[in-house]
């Protein structure tokens, strides 16, 4: 019986490090640039989508097809920063309309792929192969979305540590006005921070198109249980992110032994509520 | 007849004519849809628009509304036309609730909130099958409605009447909640929530009664809905209606009703105008939502009203019959002592902001507050007006315990505060703002204001004439139609002492009224709180226009580092040292000891 | 000679309200010039159009001869003008060390290195928490951070938006100080204060800042003994 519930463990977590990835996209963006960006989920749908049509059109191995997803995922980024969020910041209630913005370029980027590729969903090949050990194991693509999520996050941390972008980021979310006196151009931080926000979302399409399939409305989908990872980590913090997301992938995987999927995502829903009500700020949040 | 009557009358007229008018079934269906989805548009525009709190879960309320008539009608057999009203209790109820929870939670948060409580309703919906039949969507026979055969209508021209009707109904009670005291409390709380609190509206209450009513409406609107879609499915309560409930009020203008009412509209009619786009018609909507946010600020509705010919009709309108100011009526005094502190303390991790301060405020008298930058001055009227609770000490105003209590209360029990940075009602009239101010004056009843009894009339109208007294006593009645935030820094700060006057108090806390006005005014100011003096108003005064003051108060209390360094009158504070010191600095100290001339 | 900054024309509105009207006023090199005025009377609004924080109209902007009009706040802080912005808004969460080298515009490490032991040379506080985080120092602290910062970009012109701000009597002394040493070393200080009887015991000039105007300038112990300008501060 451990045995099931480990395997359960063990594939809840690599589903979770997708979620994280997923989940760091959208409060990057938040604690960045202070904006809720409605259109993630769509952004992650065209990383999945990217490998699903580099491997079955262009016939390229799968490890080739990620990263032309998170150059895909960048490319989508830089189209919404451009259409729907830097010529709202410059207005007063911009941050109002933003959610607007994002959430009508996501419907008009989800309309061109039903319109082009159609509603239909689509399997994907990642990697072959499989690990045992003990009774448990792992396919090779669930140890691969677990590697690269790690040496994502590794590669991120290093980057807000050590670049000089990573400190004006963090220095744009600590105080816009403080970036402004030391001459930071928070305009170009911004765009760039939330291009980078968007590859790392399709970087996370990319590595769960294999486990979970692809479908036009996987952006939806996800959308919602990103919100859910990122307010339950509070907002604008990235490590709370990526703990509630392998959370909530683990929380998951193991409802779902004990009772079927709807009813899972329920209970995972009604703890979040409930969490935001005793702590509004979420459990790693700081006040904003 | 009153104007409320008159106008639910038209509205029902206008429904008829339209049913008669139209035979085909196509149109008849797209315009019934079009009347739902205005319906709840509006209902989303009263959260949305009106508190100004973005609800991504607004379909909760609809699909709520839609499930419980059809349950009702496909379980028990219940007549759809009777159950309809009861359509309205499940949105009032998930309303309420949601209400309570906006207390802990706004902004960005607040949505994701909402968003999630649709998301729980949606799966709730889906699984519980055998109520709802799940996926598979429930189908609700709804019987016509029981129509007199001389009119000659179908079920449909029926259905249509009863929506367009339902509409005008809805439109004009909601019209007259948002131009009474209940709806401009909502704007208060949207556009400055700390001075609404000051003013002595309870936010709290409040928003619990917004979002009760607009989800009331929502799933009103719910149930209006069955006839047109007959199969009920989960995703009437998923993000697509709510994202339609968002964006129409977007689309035809936060600002007003009509601009939702009409997004609404447009919600129903376009995608279906587009449809010879074939399948990219909802993409070119999409396309369209995205240009109106981008070049439209105050969609479609707020555009046309921007236009100058229609700019100077609705001013004209505007101009009603204001009735004459009444005049700020003298106070009789309560208590001898009407603010007391003693040993009050306030910590801020590790910053001491106040260290056991204790002095008493008699009635009637001008208490000047001083300090160098950062002493505390601030921090203290907070305390003392409620927004912030004593880390040690206790605070009583009129002998009751005023550390604790909420700033609405504070105002009710008649102390008052203005702010250091200007708190208005920035894009409202000068007027409106003080209308919000005169929030406690004559409070009337939700009935009342819904149904403009002559009684709510008569006592609107004292409630201005007592807003406009307010603004004559500081001077500001010439500018009573300009807009707040065209006022220059000092009328503004007038505007901030007006409004705590109108809030009717027996104490005034200033917080450097004087603060951006030249000499003259700033003699004029004086003149005026003096004069509130002498009619028995007790005033405590933060300023740094030290001239003024000192010929202005009875008494001066200088803060320094958090600290009361001295109490007394203005001749004898402005000689002891250690206000010379404190205030002025140490080399100016060695200086004036040489050339100090007794006053 | 060239004044070190050179302001002809400056107004700046915010929506309809207007700031500053019309403000001109000059700073030599190696001078300290005191901007005094109430709360509401331009004093931040100046130092920031004049960082290019907030817009204005042509406002004939020189330092050192150079042209400012035209540049974005970087080009502005390399043309070699600096501000440590009142509230003194330091980074919180990044630790001193990092809070000074946001302040260098360069990529040079070396001479950033140099530079801030430069700052910690005035400020020796800092160097003992070098690795602290910003928003757990004292308020006095902060400040010292703030003016550092705007220092680690070599500054031809040092601008102090209200330094002394909610600070107790030692701290001020050292800021005090702190201002009447710095112009040794060339850089010329433009000091907005509230509390005028300080800023103007540092200062060789002054400017009286009252709605958005200039009322009166001149060497700071004139202003100081003019009798309007005491009964304004001084209520005597």
């Amino acid at each position: 019986m451990s045995e099931v519930l480990l395997q359960q463990l063990l594939n809840g977590l690599s589903v979770g490090f997708g979620y994280a990835l997923i989940a760091l996209g959208l409060t990057l963006a938040f604690g960045v640039l202070h904006i809720i960006n409605f259109g993630h989920g769509e952004v992650v749908m065209l990383g999945a989508l990217t490998v699903v049509l580099a491997t079955q059109r262009l016939h390229l191995p799968y490890l080739a097809a990620v990263p032309l997803a998170m150059a895909v995922g960048a490319l989508a980024g830089w189209l919404f920063d451009a259409l729907a969020v830097s010529p709202l910041l410059r207005r007063a209630d911009g941050r109002t309309d933003i959610l607007l913005t994002t959430f009508a370029v996501g419907v008009l980027v989800n309309q061109a792929v039903l319109s082009v590729w159609g509603p239909a969903p689509a399997r994907v090949d990642g990697l072959a192969g499989r690990i045992d050990l003990a009774g448990v194991g792992l396919t090779a693509q669930r140890l691969f979305v677990i590697g690269a999520s790690i040496a994502a996050l590794a590669l991120l941390d290093q980057l807000a540590r050590r670049t000089r972008f990573g400190v004006e980021m963090r220095a744009l979310a600590q105080s816009e006005h403080a970036a402004r006196v030391v001459g930071i151009d928070v305009r170009s931080v911004g765009t760039r921070a939330f291009v980078l926000a968007a590859a790392v979302g399709g970087l996370g399409g990319a590595l769960l198109a294999p486990i979970a399939s692809y479908s036009p409305m996987l952006g939806q989908a996800v959308l919602i249980k990103a919100f859910v990872i990122v307010v339950l980590g509070g907002l604008g913090s990235a490590a709370g992110a990526v703990l509630c997301a392998l959370g909530v992938g683990v929380a998951e995987a193991l409802l779902g032994l004990a009772m079927e999927e709807g009813l899972a995502a329920m209970t995972v829903y009604s703890l979040m509520l409930v969490v935001l009500l005793v702590r509004p700020q979420g459990l790693a949040g700081g006040a904003r | 007849m009153s104007r409320t009557l008159r106008d639910v009358l038209l509205g029902m007229a206008a429904a008829a004519l339209l049913a008669a008018a139209l035979s085909s079934t196509y149109l008849l269906d797209v315009a019934a849809y079009a009347g739902v989805l205005a319906i709840f548009v509006l209902a989303v525009s009263v959260t949305f628009g009106q508190l100004g709190y973005v609800s991504f879960g607004h379909a909760a309320f609809l699909g709520l509304g839609a499930y419980t008539v059809g349950v009702l009608v496909t379980r028990y057999g219940w007549n759809y036309w009777a159950c309809l009203p009861l359509g309205l209790l499940p949105g009032l109820l998930l309303g309420g609730l949601i209400g309570v929870v906006s207390a802990r939670l706004s902004g960005a948060y607040f949505a994701i909130a909402t968003l999630v409580v649709a998301e729980i309703l949606v799966l709730l919906v889906m699984n519980w099958v055998d109520v709802t039949r799940g996926p598979m969507g429930l189908m609700v026979n709804a019987a016509p409605l029981p129509l007199p055969a001389w009119l000659g209508w179908n079920a449909q021209q029926g259905y249509l009447f009863v929506v367009g009707a339902s509409l005008a109904v809805v439109f004009v009670l909601l019209r007259n909640l948002r131009d009474s005291a209940t709806g401009r409390a909502w704007t208060a709380i949207r556009e400055a929530p700390a001075l609404a609190e000051s003013l002595g509206v309870a936010s709290a209450r409040s928003r619990v009664l917004n979002v009760a009513l607009s989800g009331a409406v929502a799933s009103f609107a719910g149930g209006l809905l069955i006839p047109k879609v007959f199969v009920l499915s989960p995703s009437l309560l998923g993000v697509g209606y709510s994202a339609t409930g968002i964006l129409g009020v977007i689309l035809g203008g936060k600002a007003t009703l009509v601009g939702p009412m009409l997004g609404g509209m447009l919600f129903a009619v376009i995608p279906e105008w587009l449809r010879f786009l074939g399948d990219l018609n909802f993409a070119a909507f999409a396309a369209m939502l995205l240009v109106v946010v981008r070049v439209l600020p105050g969609g479609l509705v707020g555009w046309l009203a921007a236009r100058p010919a229609m700019a100077r009709r609705l001013a004209a309108r505007g101009a009603r019959a204001w009735p004459q100011p009444a005049p700020v009526a003298p106070r009789t005094p309560r208590q001898a002592t009407v603010l007391e502190l003693a040993g009050a303390s306030r910590h801020f991790k590790g910053l001491k902001a106040v260290q056991d301060v204790s002095f008493a405020v008699r009635a009637g008298e001008i208490v000047g507050l001083i300090g160098p930058n950062g002493a505390g001055k601030t921090t203290l009227l907070s305390m003392l007006s409620g927004f912030l609770p004593p880390s040690a000490g206790s605070i009583r105003g009129f002998g009751q315990d005023i550390a604790r209590q909420a700033p609405h209360r504070v105002a009710r029990l008649g102390v008052v505060r203005s702010f250091q940075q200007t708190a208005l009602c920035a894009g409202q009239t000068v007027a409106m703002n003080m209308a919000i101010a005169s929030h406690m004056h004559r409070p009337a009843g939700l009935a009342g204001a819904l149904l403009r009894t002559r009684a709510w009339r008569e006592r609107e109208r004292e409630r201005m004439a007592h807003a406009l007294g307010c603004l004559a006593e500081v001077g500001l009645l010439a500018r009573r139609d300009e807009v707040a935030a065209n006022l220059p820094y000092g009328e503004q700060k007038l505007l901030g002492v007006a409004m705590a006057l109108a809030a009717g108090p027996d104490v005034l806390l200033l917080d450097e009224p004087a603060a951006g006005l030249n000499h003259v005014e700033a003699t004029r100011l004086a003149g005026v709180l003096s004069g509130l003096r002498d009619k028995g108003f007790t005033l405590v005064v933060v300023d740094h226009n030290l001239k003024m003051l000192m010929a202005l108060v009875d008494r001066v209390v200088v803060l320094h580092h958090g600290v009361k360094i001295a109490d007394g009158t203005p001749q004898a504070v402005a000689r002891m040292p250690a206000v010379i010191d404190a205030y002025l600095g140490g080399a100016h100290a060695q200086r004036q000891g040489a050339e100090e001339v007794p006053a | 000679m060239t004044p070190a900054l050179q302001v002809a024309c400056l107004s700046v509105r915010y929506g309809a309200t207007l700031a500053l009207d019309g403000v001109a006023l000059e700073v030599r090199s190696g001078e300290v010039v005191a901007l005094v005025g109430a709360n509401g009377a331009g004093k931040s609004s100046l130092l920031n159009a004049l960082l290019g924080l907030v817009p204005h109209a042509d406002a004939g902007l020189q330092l050192h001869g150079r042209r400012l009009d035209a540049l974005a706040t970087r080009q502005r802080i390399e043309a070699g003008l600096a501000l440590s912005p009142e509230g003194r808004r330091v980074f919180p969460e990044l630790n001193v060390e990092e809070n000074l080298d946001l302040g260098d515009l360069g990529r040079d490490l070396a001479r950033r290195a140099e530079q801030r032991e430069g700052v910690y040379g005035w400020f020796p506080r800092l160097r003992e928490r070098r690795l602290q985080r910003a928003g757990t120092l004292s308020g006095g602290e902060q400040q010292m951070l703030a003016i550092g910062r705007a220092l680690m970009a070599r500054p031809r012109v040092l601008m102090l938006d209200e330094p002394t701000l909610g600070l107790a009597p030692l701290v001020v002394q050292e800021i005090a100080a702190f201002v009447r040493h710095v112009r040794a070393t060339g850089v010329a200080v433009l000091l907005a204060e509230q509390n005028a009887e300080m800023a103007l015991g540092a200062a060789d000039r002054a400017y009286v800042l009252q709605n958005g105007q200039v009322v009166m300038h001149g060497p700071a112990a004139e202003v100081a003994a003019h009798p309007d300008v005491r009964a304004a501060y001084l209520g005597l």
